[in-house]
């Protein structure tokens, strides 16, 4: 039920979605959708071994490719852990953002998913909540897309 | 086009301010970045000039279209709960605020986070500008913050010599025409987008066409480069929460996780106030700021952030500060004024003020905060007592206390503010009529007498000539004298008697 509704809000945000029955098939779309973009990718456990060409510099990355902790169907929100293994600039420096989301961490409310957060000790030195994709109003109240972080956010849900 | 070549001195190390002294500014003193705090102009004059303003009706109507998309104070049942919870959750702070701030910065002590309690806007400024000189910082990259605005931090920073670049769309428009932020969360509200086209254009050297995208393409990809070369972030903070160190930041652009993550070095400025209970509140908090603040259920990004880069982390803050200040908050708490500090600065009741709308938004309050919240805030904050006319930007309608995600009993503490203002005036003619009349309309027959004085004089004198005569003139500057001819008499059909209420005032 909630994944869902976690998927009709989600393309309510303008995001993308993709479901997949197994990480076999999620190896398969990822690939797809990157193609021979020069790629950030985080460890994902269960999804290594793609075949994925990183950039010279992190900025001039095209796609970026992370796992969501949890995630939330109300909001259509994905909460990202940033540690080892999963830096920052993986979300925010390319203008397209992959976050995998195994159906099992889809919860019903954005509280639930902050909960899930908030239990995490120590607390990961960063989390960033993700909601659609980066946007502004500050000109005449006009919907930009992409304003800093990435412009096209694509969301596959596993299970 | 301008060029000019008396651009001064070197251009600027940030790649986004490059071009800024081709820009004309032909903003009011009142409205500049510039404006001393303390010397700003009288409120008549200002509100007189703002609302005279060229562009200032257009300006209205879109706070106008914002402010009915928003139907302040119709809150749903779902939101209706969840303004419940936060309201609750926003006071257990304040009931113990100095033990909540002493865990928070335990807490963020304990992830390698320095932490500077400091009392003054002064101290908090110099604070952050002794981190940037230590490190030889000389250009930082900023995202938006009101806390920075309130202790005037990028012009101390740059009489350091260091380049200070704002990054959210807004704030760097406002940046860029040398004008504070006009409202909490929009700060370039006030602003059309000709004039956003007209300002780039002069920045840019050549036009650009009137296309929010290819504007903020521009901005995105002179930005882009500050964010690469700064050396020190500097972010606000919307939450605090005590249990874990957790400072929590809301944005829409990303560009608050640029400026929390790539620099090599950051610091997050908050207000005693900001500090929140549990990690967890932010199920209750986040949501409803952003829907009081913007109509969306949450912004694009919330950033969390618990402590400095640990081993094996390739982004993120190696070196981490927190300025927590207090500038006047504390001497709050036990008052009725207390209230303020559960403030999430949702800039929900600017949009719901006839005032603020009327004015063209926060500038002709002229000081950091505009709009009922700032009317009721400025007053109180810092050491001087100053700003106490603020509250008279008011109409008293109350849609304020009703758009407030918190509950704040904003129009209750604009009339408390009101008196506190009369009360410190010195007492002079107009107390002294004041003092008369109660002494006259307390006995009957002295009631009496001033009645058929009234009637004779308004029988005698016309109303033109009696608004002219003095201490009379007084009170007839801004208001019509009445008729008094039949003053006393009981109203037949007509409402209101002729003697007008006691304050002078419609409510």
């Amino acid at each position: 039920m909630s994944v869902e509704s976690f998927e009709a809000r989600l393309r309510a945000l303008g995001t993308e979605v993709e479901r997949v029955a197994d990480l076999a098939a999620c190896r398969a779309v990822v690939a797809e959708l990157v193609g021979t973009s020069r790629a950030l990718v985080d460890e994902i456990p269960g999804l290594d071994g793609l075949d994925l060409v990183p950039p010279k510099d992190p900025w001039d990355a095209e796609v970026g490719i992370s796992e969501a902790f949890s995630a939330a169907a109300d909001a259509g929100a994905v909460a990202l852990v940033q540690a080892a293994g999963s830096p920052r600039r993986t979300s925010l420096l390319p203008p397209h953002h992959i976050v995998v989301v195994r159906a099992g961490r889809i919860r019903g409310t954005y509280q639930e998913m902050v909960d899930d957060v908030a239990a995490l000790d120590p607390p990961p030195t960063g989390v960033q909540v993700v909601s659609g994709a980066s946007r502004s109003g500050d000109i005449e109240s006009a919907m930009i897309h992409g304003m800093h972080g990435p412009r096209r956010l694509t969301v596959v849900v596993v299970g | 086009m301008s060029t000019g070549t008396t651009a001064k001195g070197e251009e600027p190390r940030s790649t986004a301010m490059r071009g800024v002294a081709r820009v004309t500014r032909g903003h009011p003193v009142w409205s500049g970045s510039d404006l001393d705090p303390g010397q700003r102009p009288a409120l008549r004059p200002m509100t007189a000039e703002a609302v005279a303003r060229e562009g200032v009706g257009h300006t209205r109507q879109r706070l106008e279209v914002l402010g009915r998309e928003r139907a302040s104070g119709n809150w749903l049942p779902w939101e209706s709960e969840l303004r419940d919870r936060g309201a609750a959750i926003r006071r257990e702070t304040l009931r113990d605020l100095d033990g909540y701030l002493s865990r928070l910065a335990a807490q963020l002590e304990s992830r390698g986070v320095i932490v500077h309690r400091v009392s003054s806007a002064a101290q908090a400024r110099e604070a952050v500008g002794r981190i940037a000189t230590d490190h030889g910082v000389t250009l930082v990259a900023k995202s938006k913050s009101m806390a920075t605005e309130e202790i005037g931090l990028t012009a101390h920073l740059t009489t350091l010599g260091i380049d200070v670049v704002e990054t959210d769309l807004g704030e760097y428009i406002a940046q860029v025409a040398g004008e504070r932020p006009s409202h909490i969360v929009g700060p370039a509200l006030h602003m059309s987008r000709q004039d956003v086209t007209d300002l780039f254009s002069q920045l840019n050297g050549d036009p650009l066409p009137p296309d929010p995208d290819v504007l903020a393409s521009y901005a995105r990809e002179r930005l882009r480069a500050d964010f690469k070369a700064a050396q020190m972030g500097i972010c606000g903070v919307n939450f605090a929460a005590a249990d874990t160190g957790t400072l929590v930041v809301v944005s829409n652009e990303g560009n608050v996780d640029m400026v929390a993550s790539q620099p090599d070095l950051l610091v997050a400025v908050m207000p005693v106030e900001k500090v929140i209970p549990r990690l967890a509140d932010i199920g209750t908090l986040v949501p409803l700021l952003c829907t009081a603040a913007n109509k969306e259920f949450t912004t694009a990004y919330q950033t969390l952030l618990s402590g400095a880069r640990r081993p094996g982390e390739i982004d993120g803050p190696a070196e981490f500060h927190c300025v927590i200040f207090d500038n006047g908050r504390t001497a709050l708490l036990g008052t009725p004024e207390e209230e303020i500090l559960a403030c999430i600065r949702c800039g929900n009741c600017q949009f719901s003020c006839p005032v603020f709308r009327t004015l063209g938004g926060g500038h002709a309050y002229g000081t950091t905060y505009g709009g009922p919240v700032g009317a009721v805030l400025s007053p109180l904050l810092g050491e001087a007592t100053r700003d106490r006319d603020l509250p008279f930007l008011c109409s008293l309608c109350g849609a304020c206390a009703d758009a407030c995600p918190v509950k704040i009993p904003l129009d209750d503490l604009l009339v408390a503010g009101r008196a506190t203002y009369e009360a410190e005036q010195p007492r002079g003619v107009e107390s002294f009529g004041w003092t008369l009349w109660s002494r006259f309309w307390s006995t009957p027959a002295l009631y009496r007498a001033t009645r058929s004085a009234a009637r004779i004089a308004g029988r005698l004198i016309p109303a033109g000539v009696l608004g002219r005569l003095p201490v009379v003139r007084l009170w007839a500057s801004g208001r019509t004298v009445p008729d008094v001819s039949h003053a006393g008499d009981r109203p037949r059909g007509r409402s209101g008697s002729s003697g007008g209420s006691p304050e002078g005032e419609d409510r």
